[in-house]
């Protein structure tokens, strides 16, 4: 008994030692994409370290579950995710792997970020049909970070969960959330500005990922490149694609820098619109390093095609 | 075992986090009664405290309803719309196949190969359900989460693939697997049939592995390293049951399952190298040590569990992947998978082996060309003869959820007759199953 109880304190202690954040340490988070990451940043200021499980230039969905991610999740106080079954293609995985109770799901270290906005795009057909809708979001469109509005949403849940797992912290994360706001609204009214050009534009995209935008931007979605989420385009669809950019009158042709573009240029050339190839993460382009140069970024190459 | 497993459990109620916060928001409170504060302290700082600005979503309120509801409390109240609130994911995978074992009765037969038990039955060729998978996986509780797979192989009774559950909060980066699973030992044996570029399974699973691969009841306990690199050490304990053949040597299952002398104990390093970003590298080394069924050489086989010769089982596993970080730009990867193993019985019994490579090359957004050559009987000994196979493969993926693929595999060996196997195999899987690690 006597050496159960030594060996269940021993435990105790190592237990401590082992998965202790020291109260002068900073707060170790973990995002899945670099635009969370930067928002994370902008709400955490120094008292944060912050780190992105992927990088900009790549296809969020398909991130590769390297164990090497699992020793970044480990360490962390917390995970930041853009939910709405995103990354469920590689962090549930890592996830489990790492052993670290802090971000499980129902954890306080688990911040869903997708809570912070409002979804669009949620499917109202069976469940059992989904599929045949292509690799379709059951939960949502998860392509949501762009727009200010939904930014602003995120920051105020990263600025609330923060101050939850760090509570000496509040007052930094508040001046943070008040900080990037107060920034945010300036540039809200820059943007609105510099893309009144856009406003009722037609567009097309090649997988439904600007939808949030295209609805800040006043923007009018006509069609997609991919057939349905997920799927290759096929020549018919193509064919009918550029069919129908001819009669909507179709300006710009919209698809994330990550894909191959010459498609999406065949399309563009042949329907009569501009190929636009535009980042939609920090980190896509070298130059874009913050959340306010990404969007800058993506106004830019919008009006510069229209 | 369990001693150690209750202690974990007792030690992880204590969650440090938690105790800081609550920590915190009393020192919190008590400043907020205080009658001066500290310069830029607020009483927001208790814990759960609203920030100004911000409006916490009612609870129970849908994720897309209200946007901003950024507490924890509120997190745990958004539900998917439309979600079923307790049901585990659920999937259903199945493959079927069309396709022969050589172009006359007999010709595999000779080989002296048997088949694993995922592989297309050798006894029903032509059309044939080679595998249904049903999937159930979902978390049990703050501690545990659990995982069913029952199959059908080839029409042939239910069978319970796995079922275990796995703790998600030990401290120490301890982590408890038990029920039934699939041993950790070496790469392909972790793999179900569906995640497989190769309608067959390496030649070396049914000789050495076991028909249906080393997995049976059991418990293991991994620890997550504390190095710079990713290094997790598995220790697993097993009780096997004998196969239904004992025609043969099995390398486990021997003796009796209660017996901790009679148990199959194993033991895996796996360590990951990111040798450049686009540039990945597993190796795993593996050990095990079980009581084998030798039931020609050793003892005589009947009805009762008999203790066959202590069997020593060794070999390594080297896993190296190319892929692009953005491979949305070309679509184009490579993966290369080597595994090599011996057996060895107690008391100067023989020492035999066998090994695969495998490369598979994507060479566009949704085909995958695959190669294999399987070598046993290295040393060659009893029920391992030497034997070599070449395998091709060609998968068309026309979306995540289906992959059709072309199978052909050319045996031979010294003193038998080379023979051509081949398949065109069909896979779908439906509904939600989890992603697969690396």
């Amino acid at each position: 008994m006597r050496l159960g109880s030594k060996v269940t304190g021993l435990i105790l202690a190592a237990a401590l030692l082992f998965g202790a954040r020291s109260a002068s340490a900073k707060l170790r988070v973990v995002a899945t994409i670099e635009t969370l990451a930067d928002l994370c940043r902008q709400v955490g200021g120094d008292r944060i370290d912050v780190t992105s499980l992927s990088h900009g230039y790549q296809d969020p969905h398909f991130v590769e579950a390297k164990p090497s991610l699992v020793l970044t999740i480990n360490r962390a106080d917390a995970l930041v995710y853009v939910g709405l079954d995103l990354e469920i293609g590689w962090l549930p995985p890592l996830v489990q792997q790492s052993r670290n109770v802090r971000i499980q799901r129902g954890q306080p270290g688990n911040i869903d970020a997708s809570t912070g906005i409002k979804v669009e795009d949620v499917p109202n057909i069976p469940a059992d049909q989904l599929r045949a809708l292509g690799d379709i979001h059951p939960l949502g469109n998860p392509h949501y970070w762009i727009p200010p509005k939904n930014a602003r949403g995120i920051a105020r849940v990263l600025a609330q969960r923060f101050s939850e797992l760090d509570v000496a912290g509040t007052a930094a994360y508040q001046a943070g959330l008040a900080a990037f706001e107060h920034r945010l609204d300036a540039k809200e009214k820059e943007w609105d500005k510099a893309a009144t050009p856009l406003h009722g534009l037609h567009v097309v995209t090649y997988h439904k990922s600007w939808s949030y935008v295209a609805e800040w931007l006043q923007m009018q979605e006509v069609g997609y490149i991919e057939p349905k989420p997920g799927i290759p385009p096929t020549a018919n669809h193509t064919a009918q694609l550029i069919e129908l950019m001819r009669k909507s009158n179709v300006k710009l042709v919209i698809v994330e820098s990550f894909y191959p573009s010459s498609l999406a240029r065949f399309v563009a050339e042949n329907g009569h619109a501009r190929l636009v190839s535009a980042p939609s993460d920090v980190g896509a382009a070298p130059g874009i390093k913050t959340y306010f140069e990404l969007v800058d970024a993506v106004i830019a190459a919008f009006v510069s095609g229209q | 075992m369990l001693s150690f497993a209750i202690v974990c459990l007792l030690a992880q109620q204590i969650d440090q986090g938690a105790l800081e916060k609550a920590m915190a928001a009393d020192a919190a409170a008590k400043a907020a009664t205080a009658p001066a504060t500290t310069p830029g302290s607020t009483p927001a700082a208790a814990a759960g405290t609203p920030i100004p600005g911000v409006t916490p979503a009612a609870e129970g309120a849908p994720a897309d309803a209200t946007p901003g509801g950024g507490s924890w409390a509120a997190q745990q109240g958004a539900r998917a719309p439309g979600g079923s609130l307790l049901n585990p994911a659920l999937s259903f995978i199945l493959d079927g196949s069309f396709g022969y074992y050589g172009a006359h009765t007999g010709d595999f037969a000779a080989l002296g190969l048997p088949a694993a038990g995922d592989d297309p039955s050798v006894s029903r060729q032509g059309f044939a359900l080679q595998e249904i998978e049903l999937a159930a996986q979902s978390a049990i509780d703050p501690y545990f989460e659990g995982a069913i797979f029952l199959t059908i192989p080839n029409l042939e009774g239910l069978e319970v693939e796995e079922a275990y559950l796995v703790t998600t909060s030990l401290p120490l980066n301890l982590q408890i697997k038990a029920g039934t699973f699939r041993s950790q030992f070496g790469r392909n044996n972790t793999q179900h049939l569906h995640v497989q570029f190769f309608t067959r399974r390496p030649l070396m699973t049914a000789l050495l592995f076991g028909e249906d691969g080393l997995r049976g009841p059991g418990a293991q306990v991994s620890v997550l390293l504390p190095l710079p690199w990713f290094a997790t050490l598995y220790v697993e304990s097993f009780s096997l049951t004998p196969p239904d053949d004992l025609a043969g040597v099995a390398t486990f299952g021997g003796g009796v399952r209660l017996t901790p002398n009679n148990l199959t104990y194993t033991t895996e390093l796996e360590q990951f190298f990111e040798l450049a970003e686009s540039h990945s590298l597993l190796v795993g080394l593996n050990f095990a040590t079980g009581r084998s069924v030798d039931c020609p050489t050793a003892v005589a086989c009947g009805p009762a569990p008999v203790e066959g010769p202590r069997s020593y089982f060794y070999g390594a596993d080297v896993y190296y992947k190319w892929k692009p970080a953005n491979v949305a730009q070309s679509y184009v990867s490579f993966q290369w998978t080597t595994e090599f193993y011996e057996r060895t019985l107690a008391d100067g019994g023989p020492t035999v082996g066998a090994g695969y490579s495998e490369a598979v090359v994507q060479i566009d957004r949704r085909f995958f060309l695959g190669g294999r050559f399987d070598l046993t009987g290295l040393p060659s000994g009893l029920d391992v003869p030497r034997r070599y196979g070449g395998a091709g493969s060609l998968t068309f993926t026309p979306s995540e959820f289906s992959r059709l693929r072309l199978y052909v595999q050319e045996l031979g060996g010294p003193s038998v007759a080379a023979t051509t196997v081949g398949f065109l195999q069909v896979e779908y899987a439906m509904g939600a199953h989890g992603a697969h690690p690396f």
